[in-house]
């Protein structure tokens, strides 16, 4: 019985996935599209040309969004790279209280943290600013790829690195020649969450930006306020984009033989 | 006692006691673990500790008479009928999004792993969903199921409605039924890369022993798949129920102004002009960290024991 | 009455790779086959097919005469051992062995008595309330045979059980899987690479390389008369001579070999077994004259090497021999070596 349900249930499951995009695509493209009808009367592509006029908002938005999600996924994996590491190959003291700490974000929601930071985040004139908003979007990013690069790590056998090393291979050459294409596909995954969840996120950056830097969900959220769907479609539609780009070069990573994503399930 | 200058409250003297170890390997782990270390600590334990310190009265921006530790916020949050809804409405969603989430992405991924011949692409669909943001993905749902979205006007169509207030509101409801749409749709794809990526390990060879000594499909699953994918499917049970429980941007699109979820609640009063108001957003934003802690703990105490007992 | 494991014809390829191209082999109840060859020959895949966790491309399987194609894996009435014991770890050792009782539609009723009395005859007592990491590699393997005879199936598939095992515990092990194999009177399979191995439990050795069946014999077959150079290089035999066949006299290129009445008539190979020559000062009837290269030890036996001069008085053979070590074995030394026309073997297959 299975087998005949089985392409029912994931039939629908992938329509289900697709529809919405179809509802964005169609809003975004349509003109004067009132309750019946099912297609929009007429087409346009307005919503477009206001998105990608150069000196308008979603334009900067973009650059603002890329320069930050590109920061924070760097910085992310780097550091959390080495965390993982840590986590995965490594014994010390306070382990399993780091290992909380590392956690400790996935649990507590971003508000709450940003909210309490953000007299500090005055202080230090951090506030407004591009970097306040790379350093907090690293809050939520760091556990994500601690928890992968601590997966990939732990199938991470150093004997390579050892061979490297007694055949006279300095440190930093071990690490880019032999450990760095072994872990690349966590770096990968690594850097696809860190800056899908960088370039995605809309409160925190309002908070610490303050409505000065004003990246892509903030544009997009402002225009949501208004009725002018085909430029909501537009926007959405643009927004989607570099993540989906970013994804089709990591997606062998996602669920391929190394699974770096097993990373995520050792709590 | 008031405090005058914002202290940043790092705990120095871990951090010494852990660089007064010799060993090297220790010490090399150290700096592994440092920037790391120091970024979160700074930032979120310091966020959250700050937090909740202001919750209680501190570095309050306005002239405050009362000293110490001021339970005010607190009272006030409790005995606010927005506050109280909002958590009701909070529990709700995201207590019907991690079991639906949970429930339906096992039995896909379960479904995709048996499919041999279009797994690859079944696998990049369900990928797709993943770097999709969330404002998008609450959009996507707004304009397909609201009164006047596609859904609606296919029901037109099919004459199952004559208007559009005929249509059943599913977007910006009371219930919360938008949101928890707009949850399943990012949380499910999200959870299958999980259990997919689980199913995928040693699992198979397991799978394969078992077939040898005669074991069902059905008996297959229940006493070998599913306790080995287990801790997947708890971590990520975990933190999509985090996430739907703290977000901010689906409900506040999907929701509707009154009541909202506790994220929304709390930035309202964060924002609001009387800034009275902001030690109430941290006592609420505390004890938000604080529900899904326990709940959280208590979770994966109970779920530790059954898989013990077996 | 019909093989306990009749394989048909069996091919199988991966996509462009043929890995097995049409095996045909019959294993009768209570023989125990080895499948012999080197990593990549096909035996595993084979193996699976037979066990129904690989679908052949084409032939087909019986078991006692019932075709077995169709039949998935759960439903197949076999015992398998894999190269890992794989233990399922959330279990304890008796759970495990009990396992395929459990898993059954009807589960029969004392099911601790018949594990308790399954891990006395694996030499486990009482192991019943350990876990799988407790346990060492050997005994891991027995928990799994005994976890895998629980059904009293009448077919044993092995894949190389005893690889990841060391030495000693292998040879330990391999007359323990003899002696199970005895008592239940199953017909079974037993995958290796290792021909000391088969050789010395076997009833039987398919010998497989790329893909096909080489030969198909008794371990004493395959040492006095392989069938091709294959497989007379993989069990061991050194001296593989090239030349032609005439009346009984075999000419290589040093030497023309007399061969007794009821040789081959074809083949264009001679093996010449390194223990079944013999090194003498003198010349005798059946013998050539050689001279000593080096010599080195062979576990506590000696092997020579020689060289024989060709025909054409310019090129030279190697002979291997291997004798005693109670001998002169100088260097440069010129000798005879003898052969015994009885213990030569035409090789039937040239390659």
């Amino acid at each position: 019985m299975k087998l005949t349900l089985r392409p029912i249930f994931l039939g629908l499951f992938i329509f289900w996935l697709f529809f919405p995009f179809v509802s964005i695509i169609l809003w975004s493209i349509g003109t004067g599209w009132r309750f019946p009808a099912m297609l929009p009367e007429s087409y346009s592509l307005r919503g477009y040309k206001i998105a990608f006029d150069p000196s308008g908002d979603i334009i900067k938005g973009i650059i603002t969004s890329t320069i930050i999600a590109i920061l924070v996924g760097t910085i992310a994996t780097v550091i959390g790279s080495a965390a993982g590491r840590a986590i995965a190959m490594y014994t010390f003291r306070f382990k399993k209280a780091f290992q909380f700490l590392v956690l400790a974000p996935l649990i507590v929601p971003g508000l709450a943290v940003t909210m309490g930071i953000q007299v500090l985040f005055i202080k230090y004139g951090l506030s407004d600013s591009l970097q306040g908003v790379v350093l907090a979007h690293l809050i939520p990013t760091i556990p994500y790829v601690v928890m992968i690069m601590s997966g990939t790590f732990a199938n991470f056998d150093k004997s390579y690195e050892e061979q490297g090393s007694v055949l006279g291979a300095s440190r930093l050459i071990v690490l880019r020649k032999i450990t760095l294409p072994i872990v690349i596909p966590g770096l990968a995954v690594s850097f696809l969450f860190a800056f899908v969840i960088s370039w995605s996120e809309y409160i925190l950056t309002l908070l610490v930006g303050g409505g000065t830097v004003k990246t892509l969900p903030l544009v997009l959220f402002s225009y949501l306020r208004g009725s002018d769907l085909p430029l909501v479609g537009a926007a959405s539609i643009v927004f989607m984009i570099p993540p989906l780009i970013l994804l089709r070069f990591t997606s062998k990573y996602l669920v391929g033989r190394t699974s770096s994503v097993t990373g995520l399930g050792t709590i | 006692m008031r405090l005058e200058k914002a202290t940043v409250p790092t705990p120095f003297f871990i951090l010494n006691k852990i660089k007064l170890h010799k060993r090297s390997s220790e010490r090399k782990a150290t700096w592994l673990i440092l920037p790391t270390f120091i970024i979160l600590t700074l930032l979120f334990v310091g966020g959250f500790f700050f937090g909740i310190l202001q919750s209680f009265g501190y570095f309050s921006v306005i002239d405050n008479s009362s000293d110490g530790i001021s339970l005010d916020a607190y009272r006030v949050a409790f005995s606010s009928d927005v506050v109280r809804s909002g958590i009701i409405l909070t529990f709700r969603v995201a207590l019907l999004s991690t079991l639906l989430s949970t429930v339906v992405a096992l039995a896909i991924s379960l479904m995709i792993s048996r499919t041999k011949r279009f797994q690859s692409i079944l696998i990049a669909i369900t990928q797709f969903n993943i770097p999709i943001p969330h404002v998008v993905a609450a959009t996507g749902i707004l304009l397909t199921f609201s009164q006047s979205g596609i859904i609606s006007r296919l029901a037109y169509k099919l004459g199952f409605i004559d208007s559009t207030s005929e249509f059943p509101i599913i977007t910006n409801d009371p219930f919360g039924y938008g949101i928890i749409l707009s949850y399943l749709w990012k949380e499910i794809p999200f959870l299958c890369i999980l259990i997919l990526g689980a199913l995928r390990g040693p699992v198979t060879q397991l799978d394969e022993t078992a077939k040898t000594l005669g074991a069902s499909y059905g008996y297959r699953l229940r006493k070998i798949t599913l306790p080995y994918i287990f801790p997947s499917i708890l971590s990520g049970t975990i933190i999509v129920f985090a996430f739907s429980f703290g977000s901010y941007e689906v409900p506040f699109i999907l929701g509707e102004p009154y009541p909202s979820t506790v994220s929304v609640v709390a930035y309202q009063f964060y924002t609001n002009r009387d800034l009275a108001y902001r030690p109430v957003a941290m006592a609420l934003a505390t004890i938000t960290s604080l529900v899904i802690g326990l709940l959280v703990y208590f979770y994966m105490k109970i779920t530790q024991q059954e898989s013990r007992k077996k | 009455m019909s093989a306990q494991i009749k394989i048909e014809n069996i091919e199988k390829s991966f996509g462009e790779n043929k890995v097995l191209k049409g095996i045909n082999l019959n294993v009768e109840s209570g023989q125990l086959v080895s499948i012999l060859g080197s990593s990549g020959c096909g035996k595993t895949t084979l193996l699976r097919i037979v066990a129904g966790l690989e679908k052949a491309t084409s032939g087909h399987i019986f078991f006692n005469g019932e075709i077995q194609d169709l039949i998935p894996v759960e439903k197949r009435s076999i015992a398998m051992v894999f190269q890992k014991a794989l233990l399922f770890p959330s279990m304890t050792i008796g759970e495990n062995v009990a396992f395929s009782l459990r898993a059954a539609k009807n589960v029969p009723k004392n099911i601790d008595a018949k594990v308790k009395e399954m891990l006395e005859l694996v030499r486990l007592p009482g192991f019943e309330n350990r876990r799988p990491g407790e346990l060492s590699g050997g005994q891991e393997q027995r928990v799994s045979l005994a976890r895998a005879l629980m059904r009293n199936p009448k077919i044993l598939l092995l894949d190389e059980p005893l690889s990841a095992l060391d030495a000693n515990l292998r040879v330990e092990m391999r007359s323990f899987i003899r002696e199970i194999h005895d008592s239940f009177e199953m017909a079974t399979l037993f995958v290796t690479h290792d021909q000391e191995e088969a050789m010395a439990i076997s009833d039987k050795i398919a010998f497989m390389d790329s893909g096909i069946l080489e030969q198909f014999d008794t371990p004493e077959m395959f040492i006095s008369e392989p069938d091709s150079r294959k497989v007379a290089k993989f069990f061991g035999c050194l001296n593989i001579f090239s030349g032609s066949i005439t009346n009984n006299i075999f000419s290589s290129d040093f030497e023309e070999f007399n061969l007794i009445a009821e040789s081959h008539s074809v083949g264009n190979a001679l093996a010449a077994r390194q223990e079944d020559l013999e090194i003498l000062n003198e010349k005798i009837t059946n013998s050539f004259p050689a001279q000593i290269i080096s010599w080195q030890y062979a576990g506590s036996r000696i092997m020579v090497t020689c060289e024989a001069l060709n025909r054409d008085r310019n090129t030279k053979t190697l002979v291997f021999v291997e004798t005693d070590r109670f001998a002169d074995f100088s260097a440069n030394k010129s000798i005879y070596i003898a052969y015994n026309p009885s213990r030569l073997h035409v090789i039937p297959r040239g390659e």
